[in-house]
């Protein structure tokens, strides 16, 4: 299999949606966990309030906000939008708490 | 594509509901079936001990300087920060007296005589809770729970996507579609608090486990333990009263009880702290549980009463709604799960809404299962390993919990290893009734069979409870120990109520199509 092939197997829709599939349960779950968990720790960051109140905050949604990302995720039309999904908002709150911090 | 895009998210939504529906259904009817026993951990507790069975006193007329005296008499004994809980708390009808760095003791309030229960091998309350969260294996047990929480709120939030999105009717003529309305319409009721629920449940179970990191990163490594760390703000400490060492005599414990009482008349008081007791600047604080303010009291945030134990009068008056907006915001969260101090009503209420949700769980396996029996309708007689594994699960645990409740009275109690024994006998007898299932080709048999023999297992229990702890349903209402009472009479009515769905149960696959669609079936 050729990377064409790859990329063309990733950005083409199933042709139908009768069966999820390990590859969006897995990242769904494993990508929901990494989302969820920077924008968490991006939230208690930013927040305004005293740091213990913030991390109350944030850690009492972060598993609402985890089976969020996890529907989110896995619900996307391509396999590239699924892994775009879980890659972009990863890197964007990453490099925004490495700068805050 | 735009049309495409639609199509494929509804087939999405609706496949990645019913795949995960049916792995996490299991464990999660796990957890909810014993959640709701936990739901009545207090009763049960007190049901459960020979030393528990006596009526709860009032809590004004016990004789507190007696009891407080015999535990002060020791000098190593510390004198401030003692805490009193009142007869009553969690439902318990002894007097327990703690302090952080002694070992907890326990008095009866009629006789003030210390309670001896070191031969009294019970934890039948607690190994229900226990269930109910995975704690039998441990962190990788509490990890699993946690994660099927996690998969229950995805559940949730996709199946009410569901409703929004798919055109469902209610107007099915056959067993597969009653499944799929009464799966639908149940949860679309209990969603909101089943939601709360389950999400303070994947809190406690996987949210404080993976918090390190978090911490560490908001705190720019100065703590990575969120509980310390987060404590300041949720249990604000008191400013710590300097002791002048002048011992003066102090007004009696139930004067002051009744006292706070006329403060705060809406409060049930749970607890009493004792803070530099017999000095001059000794105080008493009442802390209680305000059944009119639900959601807003009742885990971090408490209502407290703080009198001078000197002279009686009042020093603070503090309201639930006087604390910071986090320990609202907290408490807001985890009252319906935790239902620390609740009235006997909302527990009810609860474990209705609960009991419910393991019903529409149970219709959602059902309608899972019947999609793929309809296959082979007629033909052949439909055994799938995943109805015959859910058969045990879902309702195998009925009369395995029922022995559980059983051997709680049995087997006598300076038993050595009595839990071990206890709780072996129940594993293997839950195993006992897989084996059963995989044996009996006629599930709805195996149905009936389980619910028969596990509501009279339930009467046992509560008949064997009666001859071996020589207290008859009478003579308990006599005794006025109505919590003991109301366990046994719950245990015959849910037995009656087991054997009586057990006799109306289809017996085949022929008479369960009738059954299932009366309605249809009448009318033509």
């Amino acid at each position: 299999m050729t990377l064409n092939n790859i990329i063309k197997n990733l950005t083409t829709p199933e042709s139908n949606g009768r069966k999820i599939g390990a590859f969006r349960i897995v990242f769904g779950l494993f990508g929901g966990l990494i989302v969820s968990y920077l924008t968490v720790t991006l939230f208690a960051i930013l927040a305004p309030t005293s740091k213990p109140q913030s991390l109350v905050v944030s850690l009492y949604l972060y598993t609402f906000v985890w089976a969020c990302c996890f529907l989110w995720i896995s619900l996307s039309i391509s396999k590239i939008i699924v892994i775009l999904r879980v890659f972009i908002p990863s890197l964007i709150f990453s490099t925004l708490i490495l700068i805050l911090k | 594509m735009k049309e495409l895009k639609t199509k494929l998210l509804k087939q999405r939504l609706y496949s990645l509901h019913s795949s995960l529906g049916v792995f996490i259904s299991l464990f999660m009817y796990i957890s909810l079936f014993f959640g709701i026993f936990t739901i009545f951990k207090p009763f049960i507790t007190v049901w459960e001990k020979p030393s528990r069975h006596f009526e709860r006193i009032d809590s004004t007329v016990t004789d507190y300087e007696k009891i407080l005296k015999a535990i002060i008499s020791n000098p190593n004994y510390p004198k401030n920060n003692i805490y009193i809980e009142l007869p009553g708390y969690f439902d318990d009808p002894a007097i327990k007296i703690t302090h952080r760095f002694m070992p907890a003791n326990y008095f009866n309030p009629y006789t003030n005589q210390k309670i001896e229960a070191k031969n009294e091998l019970s934890y039948l309350g607690g190994f229900l809770n226990h269930l109910h969260y995975g704690r039998p294996f441990m962190i990788i047990g509490k990890i699993i729970f946690g994660l099927i929480a996690i998969g229950t709120m995805v559940l949730i939030l996709g199946g009410l996507m569901l409703i929004i999105k798919m055109k469902f009717n209610n107007k099915g003529r056959n067993g597969q579609a009653n499944f799929s309305k009464w799966h639908r319409k149940i949860f679309l009721y209990t969603s909101p608090i089943f939601l709360i629920i389950v999400l303070t449940g994947a809190l406690m179970n996987i949210g404080y486990i993976t918090a390190k990191p978090l911490t560490s990163i908001v705190t720019k490594g100065e703590s990575n333990d969120i509980i310390s760390f987060t404590s300041s703000v949720l249990k604000p400490a008191q400013v710590p009263i300097k002791s002048l060492e002048e011992e003066v005599k102090m007004l009696s414990i139930s004067k002051l009880i009744q006292k706070a009482k006329n403060i705060n008349t809406s409060v049930n008081y749970q607890k009493i702290k004792l803070i530099n007791w017999n000095d001059k600047t000794a105080r008493v604080q009442f802390i209680g549980y305000n059944p009119y303010k639900p959601f807003l009291n009742g885990v971090y945030n408490k209502e407290k009463v703080l009198l001078s134990a000197v002279d009686g009068r009042l020093i603070k008056d503090i309201r639930a709604e006087d604390s910071a907006w986090v320990i609202l915001f907290a408490d807001a969260f985890y009252f319906i799960h935790l239902l620390y101090d609740v009235d006997i009503f909302t527990r009810i209420f609860v474990a209705l809404l609960m009991g419910l949700s393991t019903f529409a769980i149970g219709f959602g396996m059902l309608l899972w299962l019947e999609r793929k029996a309809k296959i082979f309708d007629g033909k052949v007689v439909f055994y799938h390993w995943l109805g015959r594994f859910s058969l045990a699960i879902m309702l195998g645990v009925i009369p395995s919990t029922a022995i559980l409740f059983i051997t709680q009275w049995l087997l006598p109690f300076d038993l050595a290893n009595k839990i071990t024994i206890q709780q072996i006998i129940f594993y293997n007898s839950w195993l006992g009734t897989l084996v059963w299932s995989l044996y009996r080709l006629n599930s709805y048999k195996a149905a009936k069979e389980f619910l028969f023999s596990g509501g009279i297992l339930f009467i046992l229990a509560s008949i064997i409870h009666q001859i071996v702890s020589g207290f008859s349903l009478f003579s308990l209402y006599e005794s006025k120990m109505f919590d003991i009472l109301s366990v046994d009479l719950s245990l015959i009515i849910l037995g009656s109520i087991l054997i009586i769905i057990s006799i109306k149960l289809p017996k085949n696959r022929e008479s369960a199509k009738f059954f299932w669609n009366k309605k249809y079936t009448r009318s033509t």
